[in-house]
């Protein structure tokens, strides 16, 4: 049982990451809403719930958004996404081994895996902002939304081919 | 190899984030859907999962009820690494773990083997299948998945566990061979029986002094002799009630597993007859390997309604002997079973019928209600009637509750030593 807890950690990051940055009734519905799907993933192991909770969760932090960024603000995000993965893994996780005896190896590399998960993503995360002051220096305003948008669908047309190719060999 | 049930969640949410950062024009949001996308190109290629060798091997095949049993499962991994490996060991629910569980994981490199020793008890009798073993092969990120089903199944056997009875009935009639049943003839023995007037050719040995001191004449004293005797355990299948293995059945089998044990331990020959939706028999015959077949037998016997009117006329005579004791062995719920116990005393056979009442077993999985409580006590005082009524048409008849030591069933069951009705 208290295995099956742990995906339950990201829930305090996915409320509490929209409410500190907003402060309207929307985010606040939205907020709570997805806190409570959330918590019933995790104690259901449902992952179906977890994903109805992520995506209430991620609505709430985008009204809640304010426009100008900072460092604080960049390793906020960052969490919130690891906290997205966290619980959708974890509720599959405790779904898939549901009254198992798992070995503390896999326990052991399943951590390793998503310490270094969110490592890389903080690291991704903080070239991004790097980068992203200086493209916007360099090119016209105009052009910016365009860039921008190029750059989530090359970034998602990789994350596919990547997946393609680990399934296909 | 195919996609986890993750796969589509995180795809989803991918899109969700990078769909809402351009939506409210929020680059920054771009970030939040970072993890998501590290997560999505963790993704690693998997072997295939029917290329992991497993083995299940039992440290027994054959177990009495209760009885543990080790399960040494072995994983071996040859040539490619599992990074999450799932084994779910197919087991009948009559199994229970004492040390281990149905469903595993670990994690495997390539080349590497991994040794559980795993320890079950068999809580009920019956044929168990151990295996197939299904394998779920899953990736390092959980987002493919392989599944496979390997190792081929192992049967158990588990017999019921035979209750110690000291008071077996006495068979009537007895073989002309060797045994431990005191016959009503006379002969070699060691019992006295009649006392009868010297003949030339009488052992001197044999010569009764006190009598024949008294009446100025010798007399010598005649023996019963022991011999064996055949005995057919009549089962009843027809119903059953309660939960296996608890049920009426199962009461039934320990009961005829006790006494096939008595009887065969003291030389006698005994065969059983199961009579059900499927008329089985096992003829009589003496020795442990007798005991093996009986023992099969019972392991597999279940209840198997049928509509059909069984008939004891297709059993051969050589499987119910005229000789033989039959005992027959039920929870007295089908009409059909109790008619043929007074046919075939009808037809001279020596029955003795041992009632299993199966009132508390079958109350055990009635919820408490007073309704219940009034129909069991009905049921009871309806079985005790029956009973009544089977006394009357002149069999020997014993009840037995299954919470309570057979013995005491079978003490009420003692006969008296044959009559000395000298056969010459």
């Amino acid at each position: 049982m208290r295995r099956r807890l742990v995906p339950g950690l990201a829930i305090p990051v996915l409320v509490g990451v929209p409410l500190a940055m907003g402060t309207s009734w929307t985010v606040d519905l939205a907020a709570a809403a997805g806190g409570v799907l959330c918590l019933l993933a995790v104690l259901r192991a449902s992952l179906s719930w977890a994903t109805a909770g992520a995506a209430l969760a991620l609505l709430s932090l985008a009204l809640a958004r304010p426009d100008a960024s900072s460092s604080a603000d960049l390793f906020l995000l960052v969490a919130f996404g690891s906290a997205v993965v966290l619980l959708l893994d974890g509720t599959h996780l405790c779904d898939r081994f549901d009254g198992a005896e798992v070995a503390p190896i896999l326990w052991r590399r399943l951590i390793g895996l998503w310490v270094a998960r969110a490592a890389t993503s903080l690291g991704i995360g903080l070239a991004i902002a790097a980068l992203a002051p200086l493209i916007a220096l360099a090119l016209p305003p105009a052009w910016l939304p365009f860039v921008a948008g190029i750059g989530i669908l090359a970034a998602f047309g990789a994350a596919v081919a990547w997946v393609r190719r680990s399934m296909g060999g | 190899m195919r996609p986890s049930p993750l796969l589509a969640p995180l795809s989803v949410l991918t899109i969700v984030a990078l769909g809402l950062a351009l939506a409210v024009g929020r680059p920054e949001l771009v970030l939040v859907a970072v993890p998501l996308v590290v997560a999505l190109l963790s993704a690693r290629r998997l072997g295939v999962a029917s290329g992991i060798a497993v083995t299940v091997v039992p440290s027994a095949t054959t177990l009495v009820e209760d009885d543990c049993v080790d399960l040494v499962l072995t994983v071996a991994s040859p040539q490619t690494a599992a990074p999450s490996i799932e084994i779910f060991l197919s087991l009948p629910d009559s199994f229970v773990f004492v040390d281990g569980a149905r469903h595993l994981a670990t994690s495997l490199d390539a080349g590497d083997t991994v040794e559980r020793r795993l320890v079950v008890r068999s809580t009920a009798r019956g044929r168990g299948v151990v295996g197939p073993v299904t394998l779920r092969l899953t990736d390092h990120s959980g987002l493919w998945v392989d599944e496979a089903m390997v190792a081929s199944p192992v049967v158990i056997e588990t017999y019921p566990r035979v209750p110690e009875i000291r008071h077996l009935p006495r068979p009537a009639r007895t073989r002309s061979s060797f045994g431990n049943v005191v016959s009503a003839r006379l002969g070699t023995g060691l019992e006295p029986g009649d006392i009868r007037a010297f003949v030339p050719g009488d052992r001197v040995r044999h010569i009764n002094w006190p009598v024949s001191l008294r009446l100025g004449k010798l007399h010598v004293t005649q023996f019963h002799r022991e011999q064996n005797a055949d005995i057919v355990l009549l089962l009843d299948t027809l119903a059953e009630t309660g939960a296996h293995p608890q049920s009426s059945v199962d009461a039934c089998v320990r009961a005829v597993t006790a006494l096939a044990t008595g009887y065969l331990a003291q030389k006698d020959r005994v065969g059983l007859v199961e009579f059900g939706g499927y008329l089985r028999w096992l003829k009589p015959a003496t020795g442990q390997r007798q005991l093996a077949r009986l023992l099969q037998a019972a392991v597999s016997a279940d209840q198997v309604f049928t509509h059909a009117v069984r008939d004891l006329d297709y059993v051969p005579a050589t499987a119910l002997p005229r000789q033989a004791l039959v005992i027959a062995i039920s929870p007295l719920i089908d009409e059909r079973f109790a008619n043929a116990v007074v046919e075939l005393s009808g037809r001279g056979y020596d029955v003795v019928l041992l009632a299993v009442s199966a009132v508390e077993l079958t109350r055990r999985v009635l919820p408490d209600t007073p309704l219940d409580d009034v129909a069991c006590a009905l049921w009871q005082l309806e079985l005790g009637n029956r009973l009544q009524h089977l006394r009357h048409s002149g069999i020997a008849v014993a009840e037995w509750r299954p919470e309570e030591p057979l013995d005491i069933a079978l003490a009420s069951l003692s006969r008296r030593m044959p009559a000395r009705a000298v056969i010459r």
